[in-house]
Order: structure tokens, then sequence, then C-alpha cells
């Protein structure tokens, strides 16, 4: 709200399909390691390292012996090998096997490489973990499977049976080498195998190697990365790639899933295979999906009963959508439990009506029951909520997603006419994109993480991967009026009204619906002191935070004592009373660009103020308008002044939310200058008194 | 100096129930059942009234999502279990959450039993829940388990009121450990020693810290202590009772144990510069004591006791002292001189409380240090041990020394109610005096300077001995101009709005050595990111720095200096022909602290700190000055500013600024003050120059 154009942590609470990525699974393992590691502490029991354990292998102490190349001096470590192997085995299971050696060069670098972390889950069975420390006094540490911690825990989730497992190296230092070799069984569902080469830091070598059947074939996939030679064997490949630079930080960046060098090997059988299947494309995904969960989604006298319910007394079909909707994402709370498959399967519908909570594909699957009520079909989309992970070119692979949400199909042209979340698909005719774990965004409003996201639509042969369509710029997601009155004491009273729409609304609610009144008042006088300074919130009001398919609005009245600043006999002010923009991280940026610049969306804020100018002072000079236009963002400000009263009129119109490098410039420039237009100060001078 | 009796301010007190001894037989073992049949009979629970059933909203806190009604919480040490019972009002869509329920336990200690779920309807119709219990690892490493007890309850919604209740109970099958408290007990055959002990005389029996995310209407705790407490001597337990931020607070005690009932305990919210938040959080902890103990001063007297005995025992160090005297000092006759030797020699010693990059290796040929020879023949030693390394040497060169234990004010504050010596008296400096006045050391501190106190132990809660006779005090406290910030910058115009030029800052004394310290296992590439990244912090959004130059990283010193290459974004705006700068340009609207309108706790700084700017600034080509902001200053017992502009005979435009934040803790009632002067900084720093075109 408020010219918040980028949400915090708004988009980590519905987490909760097909676990987790290697990479999201990084964000979230220091808190687990923390809570663990008190416990331990509570019971004295930190793992150890086993002193007289085994010694590090040949590999490790060969590549120890090697002269380290110069690197940038800010390098934190360095992998000097990084390696993976698959063996799809004749038994139908794949084996994967890892290796790697890490030197750390700077201080910084040991707390992300002391814990090492794999998982068990119900289809992956940790065979092997070993890690052996050579310390830069020649000391050694080994550690293996009989030294991990292992947790359940996770963020978001009630509950699931996944066991991460840590190896925990208490006596990495400066200078140490950390070799690290893993295995692991899989019983597979997707016969495809992930090689993630690059990381934080840089990998001076990286190999994945697979072996598999006669009648097998793999297909490769590079994703961030150019295609690289592969050396095929009759029944193997080999990748090798040398000086993988580290992934940097930037502000606003698209998140490291969206960048980071990887490589998707699939592997294409001619026979069944025992375990897991192929997938050719998002077809064939689709199909798949759907096999597992349709008769999840399958309505019981109960589940027709409570539909009928909630239906009962409307006609309009359009209505009866959106209370259906509503109860499924106001009244049935999200709550994951995740067990065996059901990761990947919902929980059936009449249990997640009887119970009242599920996940996010529990809610998509009660509310796909429902629908079915009113003979309105409905399909699952497969979706990742962080934009660009999914690309739409990206190949087909279980790995990427993170989230389920619903295409409803409308029944004809009329229904959900101009709508942001209708999306026509050939052969299936016009979809109502709806996430039913989304409490903010009604019935034919796109969450703004979903808006140009992509997703797997789940519709038998119609599967597909499909794009979303986005807020439209013009969209109004901000207006703000306000009448102030300035004094010659330099007080400024004003009044605000504010109506918040679209993003502005989502964020606005997913911060300030669930929590006590003062934590509101508190964000208001946050937002108020960075414009005003000194001030006095006299009353403020939010009205429809619980009314998703309202906006927003907000009012409130302040008195701010010193507003205007005197020089000599000259009174200065700013006439941009509210600031436009929560946050100017993009400023933050350093050196050249690398990554394009992701913003959570498009649309236009507006400004219109009322300010009367103290009595017996006039401007010194009205400031000619301003107009800023380019491809990325418009900015426009105006203005007038009417007998003693000073109107301002400003507009900014984001146009684009996804900028390639190259053009990261512009949109640096505009922030650039709004950030100084905030600041800008018009004078005041005393009018001449008659004599 | 503060004396201790007057932080005694907490509604407390130390009563004393005589406790039945240890009986360290299979008898005792049997007891505890047999006791466990003899209980009076439970409190019964208050019923769901209607008033709840028809709660919307909690008046005491609008908006908030949830409330508990009631809490109850039995700690039977008797019956060896924690019995847990909650009602929780469903007030918003929010508030559903706590319809999940997570049940922590040592489980290869503990087990869960009897866990009960019962939700009553706003009509008052209620129904029994039975949802399935899903139990997760919450970290196990080997037999070392804690796990966690996982249910949802079906069907929850705003208006419903869901009582749940469980215990918790060590497992029939693993009697060989268990936990009272702090106390890990292992059974030995039938002994049960006790291997934790953290206080001689004293041990937290229990720990209720009440304020939780939810606001509690009304809660009822109990605790029966253990009849049959394991230590391995024939002795009786006294119960001590501590609270903290309780008002009248007034625990019913007989020879069942010790009751509390408390209403109205508001969830806890952190605040911007508050104090210790162990300090600020509501909590109830009883503790067993020594039989020998029969109140507070007997506590401190015999714990400080035991500590002096400890220490004038480690710092007896024979001739091997004078040696090392003779060896450091020589014929010097300057009583300074000679102890800056004396410090200098036991700053090198390796401070083993401050190398995180020890292997195991390096930690197993560690030896004990058995006293102050050891320390100085084996060159290392933990804090502690430096600074009695310090004091015992000064001692020997003919210094009044006194070592103080002091309470690290950085986590905690000194509550004199508390029956926990070590628990708050956790590190040690030394006084010494010289002339008529004394000096404060910080000798097991690495790197401190001579002379300077790290602030944690500066205007703290210390304790020493004086001709014999213990004694409480506060320990010397820091000043404004004790800590200062300097900076000097030179600037011009760029003509696009920006002033470029350099910036200087000098960092002395804690402003110098906590970024030393608090930086200290960090090397200098990441010490130029930290110090780039606080000056832009502070500088107008879209700001740019570079250090050039940092001194004095390394040097034993309360100084550092950093030089930054600089642009101040935006700053300079044109009205007509005119160009406007703030007075004071080095700053962003986000650097002024207490915005809210209301404040709970008291405001808390580590130090007390001294802010100043000398800004010089030249004037572009044809340019003058038109207007200047007056000069301003003002001056309190609790924060002082000053802010005056000139034109230098050279045509320079001089700012110069300076903020003082006199005291480093203040009362709620202080906040109004302290929130005034900062709006006045903040309204006089954004003051305009105006400079308008020569003619």
């Amino acid at each position: 709200m408020r010219g918040c154009l980028y949400p915090t942590n708004c988009n980590n609470f519905f987490l909760g399909f097909l676990g987790r990525s290697q990479a999201s699974a990084q964000g979230w393992t220091h808190i687990i390691v923390a809570l663990i590691f008190f416990v331990f502490a509570l019971l004295g029991t930190l793992p150890q390292p086993v002193e007289a354990g085994s010694k590090p292998p040949r590999w490790l102490v060969e590549i120890s012996e090697k002269p380290l190349p110069t690197l940038a001096p800010e390098t934190e470590a360095v992998y000097l090998l990084h390696e993976q192997k698959l063996v799809y085995s004749s038994t139908g299971y794949l084996i994967r096997y890892g290796r790697q050696a890490v030197k750390i060069l700077r201080k910084e670098g040991i707390e992300p490489l002391k814990f090492l972390v794999r998982a068990n889950t119900f289809n992956t069975r940790v065979r092997k973990m070993n890690a052996w420390v050579i310390n830069p006094d020649d000391s050694k540490q080994s550690y293996d499977l009989k030294s991990a911690i292992s947790t359940s825990l996770a963020p978001d989730t009630l509950y699931w049976d996944v066991k991460t497992l840590f190896l925990y190296l208490p006596e990495v230092t400066r200078g140490s080498l950390i070799g690290y070799e893993w295995e692991e069984e899989v019983k597979p569902i997707s016969l495809e195998d992930i090689f993630i080469f690059q990381h934080r830091f840089p990998v001076l070598q990286a190999i994945y190697q697979a072996e598999y059947p006669k009648d097998c074939q793999p297909w490769l996939d590079w994703i961030n990365w150019p295609e690289s030679q592969v050396v095929s064997g009759a029944r193997s490949l080999t990748v090798q790639l040398t000086d993988i630079p580290a992934l940097k930080d930037e502000p606003l960046k698209p998140p490291d899933e969206a960048i980071a060098g990887r490589l998707l090997v699939r592997f294409r059988t001619e026979k069944t295979p025992k375990y897991g299947r192929f997938f050719s494309d998002w077809k064939d995904m689709g199909l798949w999906y759907e096999q597992l969960s349709q008769e999840r989604r399958q309505p019981d006298e109960k589940v027709r009963v409570k539909a009928s319910e909630l239906v009962s007394g409307l006609t309009d079909l359009r209505a009866q959508i959106e209370k259906l909707a509503a109860f499924v994402q106001q009244e049935v709370r999200y709550v994951s439990i995740q067990i065996g498959i059901g990761g990947y399967q919902p929980h059936p519908a009449p249990e997640i009506l009887a119970n009242r909570y599920g996940d996010c594909k529990d809610k998509a699957t009660l509310l796909a029951a429902l629908l079915s009520y009113l003979n309105v079909e409905s399909y699952y989309l497969i979706v990742n909520i962080e934009r660009q992970v999914v690309k739409d070119n990206s190949p087909v692979s279980l790995f990427w997603f993170n989230h389920a949400i619903l295409a409803i199909k409308l029944p004809d042209d009329k229904l959900y006419d101009g709508a942001e979340a209708v999306v026509p698909v050939p052969g299936l005719g016009r979809l109502l994109i709806f996430d039913p774990t989304m409490p903010h965004s009604p019935p034919g409003r796109l969450p703004f993480y979903l808006q140009k996201n992509n997703g797997l639509l789940v519709a038998g042969e119609q599967s597909r991967l499909l794009t979303f369509p986005g807020s439209t710029p013009e969209r109004l997601e901000l207006v703000r009026r306000g009448q102030f009155v300035l004094s010659a004491d330099g007080t400024l009273k004003g009044s605000v009204s504010e109506t918040l729409s679209g993003f502005q609304a989502e964020v606005a609610r997913l911060r300030l619906r669930d929590v006590p009144e003062r934590n509101r008042r508190k964000d208001l006088e946050n937002f108020l002191a960075r414009s005003l300074g000194s001030f006095n919130l006299e009353n403020y009001d939010y009205l429809n935070l619980d009314q998703p398919e309202r906006e927003v609005e907000l009012r409130y009245s302040f008195r701010a004592g010193s507003y205007l600043r005197r020089s000599g006999d000259v009174l200065s002010f700013r006439p941009n009373i509210l600031a436009l923009i929560d946050d100017y991280e993009i400023l933050k940026q350093k050196g050249e660009r690398k990554y394009p610049l992701m913003l959570p969306g498009v649309g236009t804020s507006r400004d219109e103020l009322e300010i009367v100018l103290p009595d017996g002072y006039s401007l010194e000079t009205l400031p000619e308008p301003m107009n800023w236009s380019s491809s990325f963002a418009d900015y426009h400000c105006r203005l007038e002044l009417k007998g003693g009263v000073l109107f301002l009129e400003r507009q900014l119109r984001i146009k684009e939310d996804l900028l390639p490098p190259s053009r990261f410039q512009e949109a640096l420039e505009i922030f650039r200058m709004l950030s100084v237009e905030e600041r800008r100060r018009l004078l005041l001078k005393k009018l001449n008194q008659p004599e | 100096m503060r004396n201790c009796l007057t932080a005694r301010n907490r509604p407390s007190s130390f009563f004393f129930l005589k406790m039945p001894l240890l009986v360290i037989t299979l008898l005792c073992l049997l007891a505890l059942g047999l006791a466990a049949q003899t209980q009076e009979a439970v409190k019964p629970r208050p019923p769901v009234t209607q008033e709840d059933l028809a709660m919307t909203d909690l008046p005491e806190l609008p908006g908030a999502p949830a409330v508990c009604l009631y809490y109850e919480r039995i700690d039977d040490r008797e019956k060896r279990e924690r019995s847990v019972f909650k009602r929780i009002k469903i007030l918003t869509p929010g508030g559903r959450d706590y319809g999940n329920l997570e049940i922590p336990y040592y489980a290869f200690l503990d087990e869960v039993k009897d866990i009960k779920v019962k939700v009553y309807s706003p009509d008052g119709s209620s129904r029994e829940v039975k949802p399935e219990i899903l139990e997760k690892i919450a970290s196990k490493l080997g037999e070392s388990e804690y796990r966690i007890k996982t249910l949802a309850i079906p069907d929850i919604s705003p208006g419903q009121i869901i009582d749940y209740e469980y215990k918790i109970k060590p497992r029939e099958d693993n009697p060989f450990i268990y936990i009272l408290g702090d106390l890990i007990m292992i059974r030995i055959n039938i002994l049960l020693i006790n291997l934790t002990m953290p206080d001689l005389y004293s041990s937290l029996g229990v720990s209720w810290d009440l304020q939780d995310s939810i606001y509690i209407r009304k809660a009822r705790f109990e605790f029966v202590p253990d009849r049959f407490i394991g230590v391995a001597k024939k002795d009786k337990y006294n119960l001590a009772w501590v609270a903290n931020k309780l008002r009248e607070v007034k625990p019913a005690i007989d020879d069942q144990g010790l009751k509390l009932e408390l209403t109205d305990i508001p969830p806890f919210e952190k605040e911007e510069f508050m104090p210790p938040e162990s300090n600020e959080k509501i909590s109830f902890k009883v503790y067993y004591v020594d039989p020998s103990i029969k109140n507070h001063q007997a506590y401190w007297e015999k714990s400080t006791d035991a500590w002096k005995k400890n220490y004038e025992e480690f710092m007896n160090g024979g001739k091997a002292l004078n040696k090392e005297i003779q060896t450091l000092v020589g014929s010097e006759t300057d009583l300074e001189t000679k102890l800056k030797r004396i410090y200098e020699r036991v700053q090198s010693i390796k401070n083993l409380d401050f190398v995180p990059e020890m292997s195991e290796k390096e930690r197993k040929k560690i030896k004990v240090n058995d006293n102050v020879t050891d320390v100085l023949k084996r060159n290392y030693g933990y804090k502690n041990q430096i600074a009695r390394t310090f004091a015992a040497l000064a001692r020997a060169a003919g210094y009044e020394v006194y070592l103080v234990r002091v309470v690290s004010r950085d986590e905690k504050f000194f509550n004199p109610n508390l029956p926990l010596f070590n628990g708050q008296f956790d590190s040690e400096m030394v006084m010494i005096k010289m002339g008529n006045r004394f000096r404060a050391f910080d000798p097991g501190l690495p790197d401190c300077p001579y002379g300077v106190v790290y602030w944690p132990k500066a205007g703290t809660a210390g304790v020493t001995f004086e001709d014999e006779q213990l004694k409480f005090f506060t320990t010397p406290s820091l000043s404004a101009d004790d800590s200062t910030c300097r900076r000097l910058a030179q600037l011009r115009l760029d003509g696009r709005g920006n002033l470029t030029g350099t910036i200087r800052v000098e960092y002395a004394g804690q402003e110098a050595l906590s970024r030393k310290f608090d930086n200290r296992e960090k090397d200098e590439i990441k010490i130029k990111e930290i110090l780039e990244e606080e000056l832009l912090k502070k500088l107008p959004e879209g700001s740019q720095v570079n250090l050039k130059n940092l001194q004095g990283l390394k040097e034993r010193s309360a100084a550092l200096t950093a030089e930054f290459e600089a642009t101040v974004a935006g700053v300079v705006h044109q009205s007509g022909g005119q160009l406007l700068l703030p007075v004071y340009a080095l700053t962003n609207s986000r650097q002024y602290p207490f915005r809210s309108a209301f404040r709970k706790y008291p405001i808390y700084f580590n130090y007390p700190s001294t802010e100043i700017d000398e800004i010089k600034i030249e004037l572009p080509e044809g340019y003058e000055v038109e207007a200047l902001p007056e000069a301003r200053s003002r001056d309190s017992e609790r924060a002082g500013f000053s802010l005056k502009a000139q034109l230098s005979e050279s045509g320079q435009l001089l700012i110069e600024r300076k903020v003082a934040i006199k005291k480093n803790l203040f009362p709620v009632s202080d906040y109004i003050h302290l929130k005034e002067f900062f709006d006045f900084v903040q309204t006089r720093d954004e003051q305009q120059i105006i400079l308008g075109k020569k003619n």
C-alpha cells in the first residue's frame, strides 16, 4: 500500500506442493538448524567429529594438493569440484551420487558450508553421507550418516514425513577444505534428474555423469545456461564445465532458482519403466497428475449438500461460483499435512470439507468438487509462486512447482467479461484462474505472484503449460486524495483518503488484516514518519480489509507541528507530502547489472492533493509540470495555484515489471528522479502588506 | 554508585518452604509413587460462560486474532508430570491457526499422555474432538530425540472456543534420566546424581515464561516440588520464587507446593531501543535453594564468599608472580607505565573465550589452569582467568586491586531477588586505586585498550570485597563524551543535485570498540562492506560511498577512522533561480527514532554517545548565500543538540552539528521528551540554506 511496490514476505505461507527443491530449501535451512541446535545445546549432545574416522579419500587429498587459481578477493569459498552422477539401475531405481570439494577462503564462507544437507522422503532413501574436513593446520575430521542430525520441521507445514539430514561440521575454519560424498536411492515418479551447478560460490569444475540401460535415451535441457558439450557413450553421458561464476546479489532480481545454471536430464525408455515415467511434454505430466488426483476431487453426498446449501437462493452463476470460492478461501483454513505421496496428491474432497482445513492442493480439490455440483468444470493449475522460475519455454519437469490453484471453466463468453484472471484456452474455452489459498484475491482478480507467471494446466489431453495474463498498467491501484492546510507557524494539518486495489490492496490485507488494531496504527505511523517528521495521528480508519471483493479504503487525519521550515524570511515545504515509493531498494545496485529487474507488477498510483497556503504567503516560484516517460514507466506531476490553494496532481505508471539487464538503467533513472522529486521543496515568500 | 537495594523494585519474595530431604535410596523412588496417589484433588477449571461464548473482540487488544481465556499449568515433580490446559477463543479468521497444536517433548525421556480436545460453538454446544495425532521429529541425533506431537483440530471458525489439555510424563521404560528444571538427573542403580548445578546454592525448579503471542485473560500455575530431589548429600531444600514485571503477585505456598493465579497477561511485543527482553518479559521462576540460606542477603553472602575463595585461590601465584613482575616492570617507577606493561602482558595471553576457530585437536591440548601461574606459563586462559591474572600481577606489583564480578547488561539487568550468582554475575573486571581515584580495566576482553571498559560492564551491577567486606555497587558509568562519532565532510555541489566529496568518520571510545569487537571475526572486505552499509543507511536514498582508507582496526585502541568518497544524492533542489539544500544533508527521514505516539517499555541505548558533524561545502560558481537557518541548540540532562551554519572567510559553507544522548536508560515517562527531542532534531536538520545567483 501507499506506493509499496515490493511485497515483503507475503508469498511464503502457502508453500506446500511437491516438496521443495534444493535451492528453496537453502532459504529455511538456517532457521531449522538454529532450532535444532538450541535443542541439542540444551541436551548437551551436539554432534562431534569422528577423530578416528575414515581418512580423507584419495580424490580429496589430490585436490588439496593442487594450487588454487587466482580468485577475486571477495570470494568467500570456492567449489573445486562439484560432481553428480546418476545411475539408472536395472532394478528400476535411480541411484544418485554426489561429490564435492569446497575450499573456504574467507570467514564469511564458513556458516553456509558448515551444514551439508540431504533428505529422506517417501521415495528417496539416503544411503550414504560422508564428509571430511582438512584444516589449514593439517588436522582432519570425518563425519558420516551416523553423526547426522535429522528433522521433520519445515516452514508453514504442520506435518510432513520428510526427514532432512544435516551433517554438522563444527571444525571448519578459514582455509579448510571440505570433502563431501553422498549417495541416495530414488524410487522415481519421474525419470529425471537435475544438476544444479551454479551456486552462491564459484565452481571451478562441475561434472555430471549418467549411466542408463540400453533401451534408454537421455534428453538434456540446459536451463539458464548455454548449451554445452556432452560426451556420450553407449549407455552413458558426461558433461564437464569449468569456471562457473557465483550467483550475485542484486536488488530486485529474480529468485536464485530462476537464474541459476542447471542441467535437466530426462530418460525416455522404450519399455514401460518399472518405476516412474518419462514425461515427454507438459501434456504428459498433466495426464499423470490428473490420474493421481481425479478420484480425490469426487464429491460425496456431504459435499453436494454443502454446495447446495451455499448456493441456496442464488440464481446467478457468477454469484454461485463466488459463494463457493469464498467458502473455500475464507472458511477452510490453511493447514499443510503431507504424508508419503501427499506432497503431490491432495486429500479427498469429503475429508477436506469435514476437517475444514487443507493445503493449497486440498483447497483447489474441495473447490473443484463443490463446483461440480454446479456442473462447472475446473482444472488444477500447478505453479511456482516465484515468478520466472517456470518460464514459458521451460522444459517439462516435476522439480519446478510449489503451489496448486484452480482454473474454472466459464460456461459462456459473458461471465467475468473483462476480468484480468480470464484466459482463453483453445479447446477449453475461457478459464478463470483462481487461487483458493489466497484469501485476499476474489474470483476475477489474479494475485500478484501469478501475474505473467506460468503453470501446468491439468486438463487431460488439453494439458499444457499456460501463461497467465497480467494486470494492465492503466489499472489505478492507489489513489490518494488529501486536503491540507499550512499555517505560518509551520503546522500542517491534513486529512487523507486512500483507495487501494489490486496488488496494493493484497499487500495491505496480507500485512494488516489479521493483526491487532494497534499494529495497524504503528504501520500508519511508520509510513507518515517518513513523510512528515514529527506529527500527531489524530484518527484513522481502515475499511474493507476483510472484504476482498472491495477496495481497501484508508482515511486518516494528522497534524504535523513543524512541516514548514524557515530560513530567514523565507519558508519552504515539500509539496509531495506523502511518500509514493515505500522502498528505494533499486538504488542499492552496485556496479554493472547482471540479472533482469523484476517488480511485483504493473499499475498506476495517483495523488490528488490540495494544499492551502498560509495566510500572507505566496509561492516564490511555481514549478513547471514534470513529465517523464519511457517504455518502462511514466511519471507526471503538475502543480497549479488557484487563489491561496496549491493543487498537486501526480501519477506514476509502471508499465513493465520485467526488464533485461540492458534496460536496468532506464528503471534506475526514474527511481532516482522520484527519490529526488519526493524531497523537492518550494519556497513561500511573505506578501507585501498594504501600507 | 547504584546500590543494589534500590533495584529491589520488583514484587518478589523469598519464601522458604521446608522440603523433605532427598533420600537416595530405592525407598525414595518407591515413595514417589505413593506420594503421587495422595495428592489433593485438582482444582476445578472455570466453566465456559455466556460472556465467553458471546465475545467477538478483545477490548484490551482490539483486533486480536484470538485470546486465551484460561491457561493452567501444573508442574508436579512428585508425580513427575507436567499438565497443561488452555482455553482459546478464536476471534478472527487469522485466529484459526490456534487450532493447530504442537506439543514438543524429549522423546527419549518423556511421553505425552491424555491429550484431550473439546470445541464449543458460540451457541454453547460442544463436541469432543479426537483429531489424528501425528508425531514429527524436531531434531534427532542418535538416541537423543526431540519430538513434536502435532494435531490439527477440524472445523474451527471464529467464535468457537477450543479447550485442550495434555500431560508430559517420564517414559516408564527410561527412568535413568529425567529433567527437573535445569537439573538433569541420572539414576545409576538407586542413586540419583545431579549433573548440573549452575549455582552453588540454588538451582532452577521451574520457569514460567508467561508472555506468549496471545493475550491471557486468566491463568493458574502450580508447582509441586520434588519431595525427593537428589543431590549427593542428606539435606533439605528451600524454595524461592522470583516474579518479573508482575505487580502484587502473591503465590499461595503450603506443604503441597506453590500456586499462582494471574489475570490479564498481554502478549509480548518488541519495541525499538528497549532493554534486554529478559528484563521486560513477564515471568515467574521458582528456585531450589540451599537450606542454609534464609534470605536474599544470606544467599548473596554465601555465593560471593564461595566466589572470593575461588578467585583468591586462583590468584595465588606465589613467587612466580614476583618474577613475572620483575621481568615486566624492572626498575620502572612510574605507576602508570608499570601498570600499562602489566596490562599489555595479560592482553597478549590467548583468550580462549574468543577463539571460535580453534579445532578440536587444539582444544584437546588445552589444559585446565588452576591458577594465574598456569595462565602465565601456558599463555592462554579464559576471559575471567585473564582478568584474575591482571589483578594478581597488579597486586603483586603493589597496587590496591579489586577484582569485580559484574552483570553484563547486554542480555540482562541485575535482579537482586533472583538467586543466581553465576547466572547473573557472569564476567570479571578489575578496579585499581591510583592516587585517590579508582580506575577500571577490562583485561578479559581481547584488544580492549588500557583503562577502557566495554559497555556491557559499565554502569552495571558489580560486586567486590573491600577490606573483606562484601560490597555491591554500580560500576563506573559512561558519559556521552566517552563514545563519539565525528564526521568531517568536505563536499561540493555537482550540478546534478548531489553533494560529492569525502567524508571522514572518526569513531572513538565505545563507538570504536563496539565496531571492532562486533566485527572481530570478519575480514577487511566484510568490514568495508559493513562500514559502507552503515554510512549509506544514514545518507539519503541513492547515495553512494566507497571506503578508501581504514585506520586503527588492528590497533589496541579505542579509535577507528574511516575515510569515504561519497555522493550524497538528491539534496540540492532548484526553485526558480535559487538553490535549496538542507542544513544537515547527511541524513534521511528513517534515521529519526520514536515515531509512535505510545511507548510501553523503558528506552535503552547500549551507551550514551555523541555524534559530531563538521561539514564544509564549496559554493557553486556564481552563487552566494541568500539565507541561512538560525543557529539552534538545546540541552537537557537527557540529550543535547546544536546546529550552526555559517559562511567561512574563504566562502565555504560551514555546518557544525552535535547530538548527544547523555544517558543509556530512560524510564517510559521520558519517552515523550525523547520523542520530542528527536522531532526537534529532525525539524532543525531539514531547515534549508538558500543560495541565489550573484548579481
